[in-house]
C-alpha cells in the first residue's frame, strides 16, 4: 500500500513529538519581552547542541564529554574570520562545519576501534588542548577576547531584534531533529543501534561499527560546530575560556541525560526544563548560582544514571503504562 | 646540557608523585572495573586536604598523612559502599556518566567551600635546594619521590604477599574466578577502592608542597593519570610508573624548550599518538575488544 501524502501528514500531527516542536515554535510569538526571548533562544539552541550530542551519545553510546571541542572550533572560524578579514558569517558557518567533520574524524580515527572510554578520554583531551592552545595563540587583533562588530544585516547574520536569533536557533534545531529522525530510520540508524546496543554483537552480523560510529561523530562534530558558529555570532564575544569550557560539554550532556538518552524527544526536553529553570535560580540567587548551578547539574547526573537511566522519557513511559493498566483494570 | 640532565633529574622526580596518583587509578580500574572520572577530582581534593591541615595545626602536610590516610581509606570503602557498587554491574556508560557527574559536584563544592582562589602550603623546606654536581634540586620534589617510592614499595608488597593482596590481584584477574575459590569480592573491592584512595591521599600531600591547588584543577590530573596509566599500560606496575615517568620529563622538555601553557597539549597529542600506535602501552597486554 503506498502512503500518500496526505495521510503520511496525518500522521505526523498525531505524533506528539511534531505537536511539542510546534508548540515550541509558536511560543516565542507570544511575547516580544527581551529577557523572554533570550530564554527561548538559549533553549532553541541548547536543545540543537543536545540533539547533536545526542547522536553519537545517546544513540551510539560513544560518550562524548569534549562536543565543546566543536563548539569552540566553530565559534572561533566563524568570529575570527568575520571580525579580522571581514568574511561573511555564512561562509564562516559552512568553515565551521567542516573543520567539525575534520576533528571529529581525526578523533574517530585514533579510538573508534578501541573500548568505548578511550574515547571519552581523548574527546576531553581534545577539548583541553584546545583551549589551551588558542589561549596560547591569542588569535584575533585585539587581545585574548575577540568583540564581533554588530552591523545589522542578514548577510552579516547580525540583527536588530532578539527574535530573529530565536527564529534562526528554532530553525537549527528543527534541522538537526529531522536529520536524526532521518537517520533513525534508515540503515545507518539501524547499524547505529546495534553498535550501541552491543558492538560485538553487531560486528559479528557484519555492521561495519567503525565506520557508522565515524559517519555519525562527523555529523554531530558537524552540527555542534556550525552551532559554536551561531552562538559566537549571538553573543558577539568569544574567548577560548569561554568558548572552550567543560561546562559546555556538560551541559549538552545534561540536557540529553535528563531528557532521555538516545531519544529524539529527550534533549529538547531537558532542555525545556532546565534552562528556564538555571534561569530562575540564576535571577534568585545571583552569582553564586554557578558553582551550585553545577553542583546541582553533577549531582542529578549521579542520580539519574543510578534511578532512572533512561531520563525523563522513561519516566514519561512508564507513567503512561501505568495509567494505562489502571484504566483497563477499572474497566473490569 | 646541565640543564637537560636537571630536567631529566626533575621529570624523574615528580614522575614518582605521578607514578603513585596514576597507581591509585590503576587499581581502582584494574580491580572494579570502574572507569573513574573523577579520580583527578579525588587529588584536588587531596590537596586541599593537606592544605587544610598544615594550615590549621601548622604541621607538615606530611605529618597531616597520619589523620589522612585513615580517613582516606574510611571514604574509599564508603564510595564503594554508597556508590561504586551500584555501578560496576552497569554499563561502562553509566561509569562515565556518574563519575564525571561526581566530577562537577567535587569541583564545585570545592569552588564554594574554598573559592577559586589559588591555594599553597609553604613549609620549612619550600625553599631550600639540594646541590650537586651543579644541579640543583628543590626539596619538595625529593621528599614527593621519596613519600611515593615507599608508599609504591609498601603497595607492591602488600600486593605480593599478604593474602588479602593476592585476593586482589585474584580478584583483577578473574572476578568470578576468585568468588569460585571463596573470596569475598565485595570485601576486596572495598579495600582497593580504599587502597586507591590512600595512593591519591599521599600524591596529593606530595603534590601540595610544591604546587599551588585550585578546584578546577581535577580535569587536569585526571587527564594525566589516565594517559599515564595507558601510556604504561592497563594493569601493569612498572609500566604505570616508567609512563608516569615518561610523560614527566616531556611535561619538563615541553615546558622549558617550547612552552609551559602547551604541555596540555602535549599530552593530548602524545595521548592520540598512543592510541594509534600501540593502544595497549609499553607493558600492556593486548585489549580484548580490539
Amino acid at each position: 500500500m503506498k502512503v500518500t501524502t496526505g495521510q503520511r501528514l496525518q500522521s505526523y500531527i498525531k505524533d506528539p513529538l511534531v505537536v511539542f516542536i510546534a508548540v515550541l515554535g509558536i511560543l516565542p510569538l507570544l511575547s516580544s519581552h527581551h529577557f523572554y526571548l533570550q530564554m527561548l533562544t538559549l533553549v532553541f539552541l541548547f536543545a540543537f547542541f543536545s540533539e547533536a550530542w545526542n547522536i553519537i551519545s545517546g544513540f551510539g553510546k560513544q560518550f562524548s564529554l569534549g562536543h565543546v571541542a566543536f563548539f569552540g572550533i566553530g565559534a572561533y572560524i566563524t568570529g575570527i574570520l568575520y571580525a579580522d578579514y571581514g568574511i561573511s558569517p555564512w561562509i564562516g558557518l559552512a568553515l565551521s562545519g567542516v573543520f567539525g567533520i575534520l576533528l571529529a574524524l581525526l578523533i574517530g580515527f585514533a579510538t573508534f576501534r578501541l573500548r568505548a572510554f578511550f574515547f571519552t578520554l581523548s574527546t576531553i583531551a581534545c577539548a583541553e588542548a584546545l583551549r589551551v592552545l588558542f589561549t596560547y595563540w591569542r588569535l584575533g587583533s585585539t587581545g585574548l577576547g575577540t568583540t564581533i562588530p554588530a552591523v545589522n544585516g542578514l548577510g552579516n547574520l547580525t540583527f536588530s531584534h532578539e527574535i530573529y536569533y530565536t527564529y534562526l536557533a528554532y530553525i537549527l534545531l528543527l534541522t538537526v531533529v529531522s536529520v536524526t529522525y532521518r537517520i533513525t530510520k534508515s540503515r545507518i540508524g539501524y547499524y547505529l543501534f546495534a553498535t550501541g546496543g552491543d558492538e560485538e554483537a553487531a560486528k559479528s552480523l557484519g555492521v561495519n561499527t567503525y565506520r557508522i560510529k565515524l559517519i555519525v561523530f562527523a555529523i554531530s562534530g558537524f552540527f555542534t560546530a556550525i552551532g559554536g558558529g551561531f552562538y559566537c555570532m549571538y553573543m558577539r564575544y568569544i574567548e577560548p575560556c569561554m568558548v572552550f569550557a567543560v561546562d559546555f560539554s556538560v551541559q549538552f550532556a545534561v540536557f540529553a541525560i535528563v531528557g532521555g538518552l538516545g531519544t529524539i524527544a529527550g534533549p529538547i526536553l531537558g532542555s525545556v526544563i532546565l534552562i528556564p529553570l538555571s534561569t530562575f535560580f540564576r535571577s534568585w540567587i545571583g552569582g553564586l548560582f554557578t558553582p551550585i548551578g553545577f553542583l546541582i547539574y553533577g549531582i542529578i547526573l549521579v542520580l539519574i544514571i543510578l534511578f532512572l537511566p533512561g531520563g525523563l522519557m522513561k519516566g514519561i513511559s512508564m507513567m503512561k503504562d501505568k495509567i494505562a493498566q489502571r484504566i483497563s483494570s477499572r474497566k473490569e | 646540557m646541565e640543564i637537560f640532565i636537571q630536567l631529566i633529574i626533575n621529570g624523574c622526580l615528580t614522575g614518582m608523585t605521578y607514578a603513585l596518583m596514576a597507581l591509585g587509578l590503576s587499581i581502582i580500574f584494574g580491580t572494579l572495573g570502574l572507569i573513574n572520572f573523577a579520580h583527578g577530582d579525588f587529588i584536588m581534593l587531596a590537596m586541599y586536604g593537606g592544605f587544610l591541615i598544615s594550615l590549621c595545626s601548622g604541621m607538615d602536610p606530611y605529618l597531616g598523612l597520619f589523620i589522612m590516610l585513615p580517613v582516606a581509606f574510611v571514604l574509599g570503602i564508603a564510595l564503594y559502599r554508597f556508590l561504586f557498587k551500584r555501578l560496576i554491574d552497569a554499563p561502562e556508560e553509566s561509569h562515565i556518566i556518574a563519575t564525571f557527574g561526581l566530577s562537577f559536584v567535587f569541583q564545585y563544592g570545592a569552588m564554594l567551600l574554598f573559592s577559586a582562589e589559588y591555594k599553597s602550603v609553604s613549609t620549612d623546606y619550600s625553599a631550600n635546594v639540594f646541590h650537586f654536581w651543579n644541579q640543583y634540586i628543590d626539596y619538595p620534589h625529593i621528599y614527593g619521590a621519596l613519600a611515593a617510592v615507599i608508599l609504591i614499595a609498601l603497595l607492591i608488597s602488600f600486593l605480593h604477599y599478604t593474602n588479602t593482596g593476592r585476593a586482589i590481584r585474584a580478584v583483577s584477574e578473574q572476578r568470578r574466578g576468585a568468588m569460585m575459590i571463596g573470596i569475598n569480592v565485595h570485601k576486596i573491592y572495598a579495600i582497593a577502592a580504599g587502597l586507591g584512595l590512600c595512593c591519591i591521599a599521599v600524591s596529593g600531600v606530595s603534590l601540595i608542597t610544591f604546587e599551588s591547588v585550585h578546584p578546577t584543577i581535577g580535569p587536569h590530573f585526571n587527564l594525566l593519570c589516565w594517559i599515564i596509566v595507558v601510556l604504561g599500560g592497563i594493569g601493569s606496575i612498572p609500566g604505570t610508573i616508567l609512563g608516569a615517568i615518561i610523560i614527566a620529563v616531556m611535561e619538563m622538555m615541553v615546558g622549558y624548550y617550547f612552552e609551559p601553557a602547551l604541555t596540555t597539549f602535549a599530552y593530548f597529542v602524545m595521548f592520540l599518538a598512543i592510541l594509534m600506535i600501540r593502544p595497549s602501552g609499553i607493558f600492556g597486554v593486548k585489549e580484548r575488544r580490539a
